[in-house]
Protein backbone atom coordinates (compact mmCIF):
# COMPACT_ATOMS: atom_id res chain seq x y z
CA UNK A 1 0.00 0.00 0.00
CA UNK A 2 3.01 2.30 0.46
CA UNK A 3 3.37 3.29 -3.19
CA UNK A 4 -0.39 3.60 -3.68
CA UNK A 5 -0.83 5.87 -0.66
CA UNK A 6 -1.29 8.84 -2.98
CA UNK A 7 -4.45 7.25 -4.47
CA UNK A 8 -5.99 6.97 -0.99
CA UNK A 9 -5.13 10.63 -0.37
CA UNK A 10 -6.71 11.49 -3.72
CA UNK A 11 -9.95 9.70 -2.76
CA UNK A 12 -9.92 11.33 0.68
CA UNK A 13 -9.52 14.78 -0.89
CA UNK A 14 -12.33 13.98 -3.35
CA UNK A 15 -14.63 13.00 -0.46
CA UNK A 16 -13.78 16.08 1.63
CA UNK A 17 -14.31 18.34 -1.40
CA UNK A 18 -17.70 16.69 -2.08
CA UNK A 19 -18.77 17.39 1.52
CA UNK A 20 -17.52 20.98 1.34
CA UNK A 21 -19.28 21.39 -2.00
CA UNK A 22 -22.59 20.23 -0.54
CA UNK A 23 -22.15 22.52 2.46
CA UNK A 24 -21.55 25.51 0.16
CA UNK A 25 -24.53 24.47 -1.95
CA UNK A 26 -26.69 24.26 1.19
CA UNK A 27 -25.62 27.78 2.15
CA UNK A 28 -26.50 29.05 -1.31
CA UNK A 29 -29.87 27.24 -1.36
CA UNK A 30 -30.81 28.57 2.09
CA UNK A 31 -29.94 32.08 0.91
CA UNK A 32 -32.00 31.72 -2.26
CA UNK A 33 -34.98 30.34 -0.36
CA UNK A 34 -35.31 33.72 1.33
CA UNK A 35 -36.78 34.86 -1.96
CA UNK A 36 -39.48 32.20 -1.79
CA UNK A 37 -39.84 29.04 -3.88
CA UNK A 38 -40.43 29.26 -7.59
CA UNK A 39 -39.78 27.07 -10.61
CA UNK A 40 -37.18 29.57 -11.83
CA UNK A 41 -35.27 29.46 -8.55
CA UNK A 42 -35.46 25.65 -8.41
CA UNK A 43 -34.14 25.45 -11.97
CA UNK A 44 -31.36 27.88 -11.08
CA UNK A 45 -30.39 25.73 -8.09
CA UNK A 46 -30.20 22.62 -10.30
CA UNK A 47 -28.09 24.47 -12.89
CA UNK A 48 -25.69 25.77 -10.23
CA UNK A 49 -25.38 22.21 -8.87
CA UNK A 50 -24.55 20.85 -12.32
CA UNK A 51 -21.97 23.60 -12.94
CA UNK A 52 -20.37 23.00 -9.54
CA UNK A 53 -20.22 19.28 -10.32
CA UNK A 54 -18.49 19.90 -13.68
CA UNK A 55 -16.01 22.23 -11.97
CA UNK A 56 -15.36 19.58 -9.33
CA UNK A 57 -14.72 16.95 -12.05
CA UNK A 58 -12.23 19.26 -13.77
CA UNK A 59 -10.38 20.01 -10.53
CA UNK A 60 -10.33 16.30 -9.58
CA UNK A 61 -8.74 15.46 -12.91
CA UNK A 62 -6.11 18.19 -12.39
CA UNK A 63 -5.31 16.89 -8.91
CA UNK A 64 -5.06 13.25 -10.05
CA UNK A 65 -2.77 13.98 -13.00
CA UNK A 66 -0.58 16.20 -10.78
CA UNK A 67 -0.31 13.41 -8.16
CA UNK A 68 0.40 10.92 -10.92
CA UNK A 69 3.12 13.06 -12.47
CA UNK A 70 4.87 13.23 -9.08
CA UNK A 71 4.82 9.42 -8.84
CA UNK A 72 5.48 8.25 -12.37
CA UNK A 73 7.24 11.29 -13.76
CA UNK A 74 6.20 13.23 -16.79
CA UNK A 75 3.28 11.66 -18.67
CA UNK B 1 -40.00 -11.90 9.83
CA UNK B 2 -37.56 -9.38 8.33
CA UNK B 3 -34.55 -11.47 9.36
CA UNK B 4 -36.12 -14.55 7.80
CA UNK B 5 -36.77 -12.72 4.51
CA UNK B 6 -33.25 -11.27 4.60
CA UNK B 7 -31.53 -14.61 5.16
CA UNK B 8 -33.73 -16.27 2.54
CA UNK B 9 -33.12 -13.57 -0.09
CA UNK B 10 -29.38 -13.75 0.43
CA UNK B 11 -29.26 -17.56 0.54
CA UNK B 12 -31.41 -17.98 -2.57
CA UNK B 13 -29.32 -15.65 -4.72
CA UNK B 14 -26.02 -16.95 -3.30
CA UNK B 15 -26.82 -20.63 -3.76
CA UNK B 16 -28.45 -20.17 -7.17
CA UNK B 17 -25.42 -18.31 -8.48
CA UNK B 18 -22.92 -20.59 -6.74
CA UNK B 19 -24.51 -23.74 -8.20
CA UNK B 20 -25.20 -22.38 -11.68
CA UNK B 21 -21.81 -20.71 -12.30
CA UNK B 22 -19.74 -23.87 -12.96
CA UNK B 23 -22.53 -25.34 -15.10
CA UNK B 24 -22.82 -22.22 -17.21
CA UNK B 25 -19.02 -22.12 -17.47
CA UNK B 26 -19.02 -25.68 -18.85
CA UNK B 27 -21.72 -24.73 -21.33
CA UNK B 28 -19.87 -21.61 -22.50
CA UNK B 29 -16.64 -23.58 -22.80
CA UNK B 30 -18.34 -26.23 -24.92
CA UNK B 31 -19.67 -23.51 -27.23
CA UNK B 32 -16.26 -21.90 -27.59
CA UNK B 33 -17.31 -18.79 -25.68
CA UNK B 34 -13.94 -18.17 -24.06
CA UNK B 35 -11.76 -15.17 -23.40
CA UNK B 36 -8.01 -14.91 -23.02
CA UNK B 37 -6.67 -14.11 -19.54
CA UNK B 38 -4.12 -11.58 -20.78
CA UNK B 39 -2.41 -11.00 -17.44
CA UNK B 40 -1.14 -14.58 -17.20
CA UNK B 41 2.11 -15.53 -19.01
CA UNK B 42 0.56 -18.68 -20.49
CA UNK B 43 -2.58 -16.78 -21.66
CA UNK B 44 -5.16 -19.38 -20.59
CA UNK B 45 -8.64 -19.46 -22.11
CA UNK B 46 -11.39 -18.81 -19.58
CA UNK B 47 -15.16 -19.30 -20.10
CA UNK B 48 -16.80 -15.94 -20.92
CA UNK B 49 -20.26 -14.46 -20.28
CA UNK B 50 -20.67 -16.60 -17.17
CA UNK B 51 -22.09 -13.50 -15.46
CA UNK B 52 -25.46 -14.84 -16.63
CA UNK B 53 -25.37 -16.87 -13.40
CA UNK B 54 -25.60 -13.64 -11.36
CA UNK B 55 -28.57 -12.63 -13.46
CA UNK B 56 -30.28 -15.91 -12.55
CA UNK B 57 -29.43 -15.39 -8.88
CA UNK B 58 -30.77 -11.80 -8.89
CA UNK B 59 -33.97 -12.82 -10.71
CA UNK B 60 -34.94 -15.77 -8.51
CA UNK B 61 -34.24 -13.91 -5.30
CA UNK B 62 -36.16 -10.81 -6.40
CA UNK B 63 -39.05 -13.03 -7.48
CA UNK B 64 -39.03 -14.65 -4.04
CA UNK B 65 -39.12 -11.25 -2.32
CA UNK B 66 -41.92 -10.06 -4.57
CA UNK B 67 -44.07 -13.07 -3.68
CA UNK B 68 -43.10 -13.41 -0.03
CA UNK B 69 -43.35 -9.81 1.07
CA UNK B 70 -46.13 -8.69 -1.31
CA UNK B 71 -45.27 -5.10 -0.41
CA UNK B 72 -43.25 -2.77 -2.62
CA UNK B 73 -43.40 -5.30 -5.48
CA UNK B 74 -43.06 -2.28 -7.77
CA UNK B 75 -39.49 -1.79 -6.52
CA UNK B 76 -38.58 -5.43 -7.07
CA UNK B 77 -40.06 -5.38 -10.56
CA UNK B 78 -38.32 -2.11 -11.50
CA UNK B 79 -34.93 -3.34 -10.30
CA UNK B 80 -35.44 -6.70 -12.02
CA UNK B 81 -36.40 -5.14 -15.36
CA UNK B 82 -33.53 -2.63 -15.22
CA UNK B 83 -31.08 -5.47 -14.69
CA UNK B 84 -32.59 -7.50 -17.52
CA UNK B 85 -32.44 -4.58 -19.98
CA UNK B 86 -28.81 -3.83 -19.05
CA UNK B 87 -27.87 -7.53 -19.27
CA UNK B 88 -29.39 -7.78 -22.76
CA UNK B 89 -27.35 -4.75 -23.87
CA UNK B 90 -24.26 -6.36 -22.34
CA UNK B 91 -25.02 -9.62 -24.12
CA UNK B 92 -25.41 -7.76 -27.40
CA UNK B 93 -22.07 -6.09 -26.72
CA UNK B 94 -20.44 -9.48 -26.06
CA UNK B 95 -21.52 -10.70 -29.51
CA UNK B 96 -21.36 -7.51 -31.56
CA UNK B 97 -18.68 -5.43 -29.77
CA UNK B 98 -20.56 -2.14 -29.62
CA UNK B 99 -18.81 1.18 -29.89
CA UNK B 100 -18.32 2.97 -26.53
CA UNK B 101 -20.72 5.77 -27.56
CA UNK B 102 -23.44 3.25 -28.36
CA UNK B 103 -22.80 1.45 -25.07
CA UNK B 104 -23.27 4.68 -23.12
CA UNK B 105 -26.46 5.60 -24.98
CA UNK B 106 -28.01 2.12 -24.94
CA UNK B 107 -27.27 1.69 -21.24
CA UNK B 108 -29.64 4.59 -20.58
CA UNK B 109 -32.49 2.30 -21.63
CA UNK B 110 -32.06 0.37 -18.38
CA UNK B 111 -33.40 3.42 -16.55
CA UNK B 112 -36.73 3.40 -18.37
CA UNK B 113 -38.43 0.58 -16.43
CA UNK B 114 -37.93 2.65 -13.27
CA UNK B 115 -39.47 5.72 -14.89
CA UNK B 116 -42.38 3.82 -16.47
CA UNK B 117 -43.22 2.03 -13.21
CA UNK B 118 -42.69 5.30 -11.28
CA UNK B 119 -40.55 3.34 -8.83
CA UNK B 120 -38.52 6.35 -7.80
CA UNK B 121 -38.76 9.11 -5.25
CA UNK B 122 -38.07 12.50 -6.85
CA UNK B 123 -37.18 13.96 -3.45
CA UNK B 124 -33.59 12.81 -2.82
CA UNK B 125 -31.80 13.74 0.39
CA UNK B 126 -28.77 15.94 -0.19
CA UNK B 127 -26.23 16.33 2.64
CA UNK B 128 -26.70 19.54 4.66
CA UNK B 129 -29.72 20.52 2.55
CA UNK B 130 -32.18 17.78 3.35
CA UNK B 131 -34.92 16.66 0.98
CA UNK B 132 -35.08 18.54 -2.30
CA UNK B 133 -37.94 18.42 -4.76
CA UNK B 134 -36.69 17.43 -8.23
CA UNK B 135 -39.96 16.40 -9.84
CA UNK B 136 -38.72 17.14 -13.36
CA UNK B 137 -34.94 16.81 -13.05
CA UNK B 138 -34.88 13.47 -11.21
CA UNK B 139 -36.64 11.28 -13.80
CA UNK B 140 -34.52 12.93 -16.50
CA UNK B 141 -31.39 12.03 -14.55
CA UNK B 142 -32.34 8.36 -14.03
CA UNK B 143 -31.22 7.10 -17.48
CA UNK B 144 -27.96 9.03 -17.09
CA UNK B 145 -27.38 7.58 -13.61
CA UNK B 146 -27.99 4.04 -14.85
CA UNK B 147 -25.65 4.57 -17.79
CA UNK B 148 -22.96 5.88 -15.42
CA UNK B 149 -23.15 2.94 -12.98
CA UNK B 150 -23.45 0.36 -15.77
CA UNK B 151 -20.48 1.64 -17.73
CA UNK B 152 -18.43 2.34 -14.58
CA UNK B 153 -18.75 -1.30 -13.49
CA UNK B 154 -18.13 -2.47 -17.06
CA UNK B 155 -14.84 -0.55 -17.11
CA UNK B 156 -13.92 -1.80 -13.62
CA UNK B 157 -13.04 -5.35 -14.63
CA UNK B 158 -9.36 -5.02 -15.56
CA UNK B 159 -8.05 -7.89 -13.38
CA UNK B 160 -9.51 -11.08 -11.93
CA UNK B 161 -12.22 -10.43 -9.36
CA UNK B 162 -12.08 -6.62 -9.51
CA UNK B 163 -15.65 -6.11 -10.69
CA UNK B 164 -17.43 -8.80 -8.69
CA UNK B 165 -15.34 -8.13 -5.58
CA UNK B 166 -15.84 -4.36 -5.64
CA UNK B 167 -19.56 -4.78 -6.34
CA UNK B 168 -19.82 -7.07 -3.30
CA UNK B 169 -18.10 -4.47 -1.13
CA UNK B 170 -20.36 -1.65 -2.39
CA UNK B 171 -23.50 -3.76 -1.92
CA UNK B 172 -22.40 -4.70 1.61
CA UNK B 173 -22.08 -1.01 2.43
CA UNK B 174 -25.49 -0.25 0.90
CA UNK B 175 -27.07 -3.16 2.81
CA UNK B 176 -25.78 -1.73 6.10
CA UNK B 177 -26.80 1.79 5.06
CA UNK B 178 -30.38 0.83 4.23
CA UNK B 179 -30.67 -1.11 7.48
CA UNK B 180 -29.41 1.86 9.50
CA UNK B 181 -31.75 4.29 7.74
CA UNK B 182 -34.76 1.99 8.16
CA UNK B 183 -35.38 1.29 4.46
CA UNK B 184 -36.13 -2.40 4.83
CA UNK B 185 -37.32 -2.99 1.27
CA UNK B 186 -34.02 -1.70 -0.07
CA UNK B 187 -32.20 -3.70 2.63
CA UNK B 188 -33.77 -6.90 1.30
CA UNK B 189 -33.09 -6.03 -2.36
CA UNK B 190 -29.50 -5.19 -1.55
CA UNK B 191 -29.02 -8.54 0.18
CA UNK B 192 -30.54 -10.34 -2.81
CA UNK B 193 -28.02 -8.62 -5.11
CA UNK B 194 -25.12 -9.14 -2.70
CA UNK B 195 -25.66 -12.89 -2.54
CA UNK B 196 -25.21 -13.26 -6.29
CA UNK B 197 -22.13 -11.04 -6.63
CA UNK B 198 -20.45 -12.69 -3.64
CA UNK B 199 -21.08 -16.19 -5.02
CA UNK B 200 -19.73 -15.19 -8.41
CA UNK B 201 -16.65 -13.65 -6.81
CA UNK B 202 -15.63 -17.08 -5.48
CA UNK B 203 -15.13 -18.25 -9.07
CA UNK B 204 -14.00 -14.93 -10.56
CA UNK B 205 -11.29 -14.01 -8.00
CA UNK B 206 -7.62 -14.61 -8.79
CA UNK B 207 -6.88 -16.96 -10.48
CA UNK B 208 -10.19 -16.62 -12.29
CA UNK B 209 -12.01 -19.73 -13.43
CA UNK B 210 -14.77 -17.68 -15.09
CA UNK B 211 -15.23 -14.26 -16.67
CA UNK B 212 -18.47 -12.35 -16.30
CA UNK B 213 -18.52 -10.84 -19.78
CA UNK B 214 -20.28 -7.59 -20.53
CA UNK B 215 -23.58 -9.31 -19.77
CA UNK B 216 -22.46 -9.76 -16.16
CA UNK B 217 -20.80 -6.40 -15.59
CA UNK B 218 -23.72 -4.51 -17.16
CA UNK B 219 -26.16 -6.45 -15.00
CA UNK B 220 -24.17 -5.68 -11.83
CA UNK B 221 -23.87 -1.97 -12.70
CA UNK B 222 -27.59 -1.75 -13.38
CA UNK B 223 -28.30 -3.64 -10.15
CA UNK B 224 -26.44 -1.05 -8.08
CA UNK B 225 -27.81 1.89 -10.05
CA UNK B 226 -31.44 0.77 -9.98
CA UNK B 227 -31.24 -0.14 -6.28
CA UNK B 228 -30.01 3.34 -5.40
CA UNK B 229 -32.37 5.20 -7.72
CA UNK B 230 -35.44 3.36 -6.41
CA UNK B 231 -34.39 3.45 -2.77
CA UNK B 232 -32.35 6.58 -2.13
CA UNK B 233 -28.89 7.19 -0.62
CA UNK B 234 -27.61 8.40 -3.98
CA UNK B 235 -24.75 10.38 -2.43
CA UNK B 236 -23.62 7.40 -0.34
CA UNK B 237 -23.47 5.18 -3.43
CA UNK B 238 -21.49 7.80 -5.38
CA UNK B 239 -18.91 8.02 -2.59
CA UNK B 240 -18.64 4.23 -2.30
CA UNK B 241 -18.07 4.03 -6.07
CA UNK B 242 -15.41 6.75 -6.18
CA UNK B 243 -12.64 4.36 -7.35
CA UNK B 244 -14.86 3.08 -10.19
CA UNK B 245 -15.93 6.63 -11.09
CA UNK B 246 -12.30 7.80 -10.93
CA UNK B 247 -11.28 4.91 -13.19
CA UNK B 248 -13.92 5.50 -15.87
CA UNK B 249 -13.63 9.30 -15.74
CA UNK B 250 -9.84 9.19 -16.10
CA UNK B 251 -10.07 6.71 -18.97
CA UNK B 252 -12.51 8.96 -20.81
CA UNK B 253 -10.70 12.21 -20.17
CA UNK B 254 -7.14 10.99 -20.84
CA UNK B 255 -7.89 8.89 -23.90
CA UNK B 256 -9.75 11.69 -25.65
CA UNK B 257 -13.36 10.64 -25.23
CA UNK B 258 -15.32 7.45 -25.85
CA UNK B 259 -12.86 5.02 -27.37
CA UNK B 260 -12.98 1.26 -27.64
CA UNK B 261 -10.07 -1.03 -26.84
CA UNK B 262 -9.14 -1.19 -30.52
CA UNK B 263 -8.98 2.60 -30.79
CA UNK B 264 -6.52 2.96 -27.91
CA UNK B 265 -3.12 2.89 -29.58
CA UNK B 266 -1.02 2.53 -26.41
CA UNK B 267 -2.12 0.06 -23.72
CA UNK B 268 -1.92 1.40 -20.14
CA UNK B 269 -0.05 -1.63 -18.77
CA UNK B 270 2.21 -4.41 -19.99
CA UNK B 271 2.94 -7.93 -18.80
CA UNK B 272 6.60 -8.60 -18.05
CA UNK B 273 8.36 -11.90 -18.65
CA UNK B 274 8.53 -12.55 -14.91
CA UNK B 275 4.73 -12.37 -14.68
CA UNK B 276 4.58 -8.93 -13.10
CA UNK B 277 2.41 -6.19 -14.59
CA UNK B 278 3.91 -2.75 -15.00
CA UNK B 279 2.51 0.70 -15.88
CA UNK B 280 3.41 2.03 -19.29
CA UNK B 281 5.26 5.37 -19.08
CA UNK B 282 3.78 6.80 -22.24
CA UNK B 283 1.60 9.90 -22.17
CA UNK B 284 -0.58 8.50 -24.94
CA UNK B 285 -1.73 5.66 -22.67
CA UNK B 286 -5.02 6.24 -20.80
CA UNK B 287 -4.75 6.89 -17.07
CA UNK B 288 -6.61 3.87 -15.68
CA UNK B 289 -6.88 3.02 -12.00
CA UNK B 290 -4.68 -0.06 -12.57
CA UNK B 291 -2.03 2.16 -14.16
CA UNK B 292 -2.17 4.39 -11.07
CA UNK B 293 -1.83 1.35 -8.78
CA UNK B 294 1.23 0.26 -10.76
CA UNK B 295 2.75 3.73 -10.97
CA UNK B 296 5.16 3.15 -8.07
CA UNK B 297 6.29 -0.35 -9.00
CA UNK B 298 5.34 -3.42 -11.02
CA UNK B 299 3.10 -5.86 -9.18
CA UNK B 300 1.53 -9.29 -9.59
CA UNK B 301 -2.07 -9.46 -10.78
CA UNK B 302 -3.11 -10.71 -7.33
CA UNK B 303 -1.56 -7.64 -5.69
CA UNK B 304 -3.29 -5.34 -8.18
CA UNK B 305 -6.65 -7.01 -7.53
CA UNK B 306 -6.14 -6.73 -3.77
CA UNK B 307 -5.27 -3.05 -4.08
CA UNK B 308 -8.34 -2.41 -6.27
CA UNK B 309 -10.58 -3.97 -3.62
CA UNK B 310 -8.77 -2.17 -0.79
CA UNK B 311 -9.50 1.15 -2.49
CA UNK B 312 -13.17 0.19 -2.74
CA UNK B 313 -13.19 -0.73 0.97
CA UNK B 314 -11.64 2.67 1.74
CA UNK B 315 -14.25 4.58 -0.26
CA UNK B 316 -17.02 2.49 1.33
CA UNK B 317 -15.68 3.46 4.77
CA UNK B 318 -15.85 7.11 3.68
CA UNK B 319 -19.43 6.50 2.52
CA UNK B 320 -20.27 4.96 5.91
CA UNK B 321 -18.78 7.97 7.70
CA UNK B 322 -21.01 10.16 5.50
CA UNK B 323 -24.09 8.34 6.82
CA UNK B 324 -22.91 8.89 10.40
CA UNK B 325 -22.08 12.57 10.14
CA UNK B 326 -24.88 13.67 7.82
CA UNK B 327 -28.50 12.65 8.50
CA UNK B 328 -29.68 10.84 5.37
CA UNK B 329 -32.51 8.75 6.73
CA UNK B 330 -36.25 9.14 6.75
Amino acid sequence: MKDTFWIYINLLIAWISIMIGFYLLATLVNYMRQFGGSTLLNTLEVLITVLLFLLWLFLWRLLTTKFFKNVIGKI
Amino acid sequence: MLIMYALSAFAISFLTTFISTPRIALFMNSRGMVGVDVHKPNKPKIPEMVGVSMLIGFSISLAFLSIATSESSNTYLAVFLSIIVAALIGLFDDFKDLSPTRKVLLAMLSGFPIIVLRAYNPRPIIPFIGRVRLTIAYPLAIPIALSVTTNAMNMSDPVNGAMSGSASIILTLLTIAYMLTGNYTAFLVSLALLGATLAFYFYNRYPAKVFSGNVGSFAVGAAIGSLVVTSGLEVVAVIAMLPQILNSYMILSTSGGFKGKRDITVRPTRLLENGLIEAVKDQRAPLTLVRMILAGSAKTEKEVAREFLALTVFSSILAFITIIIVPLGG
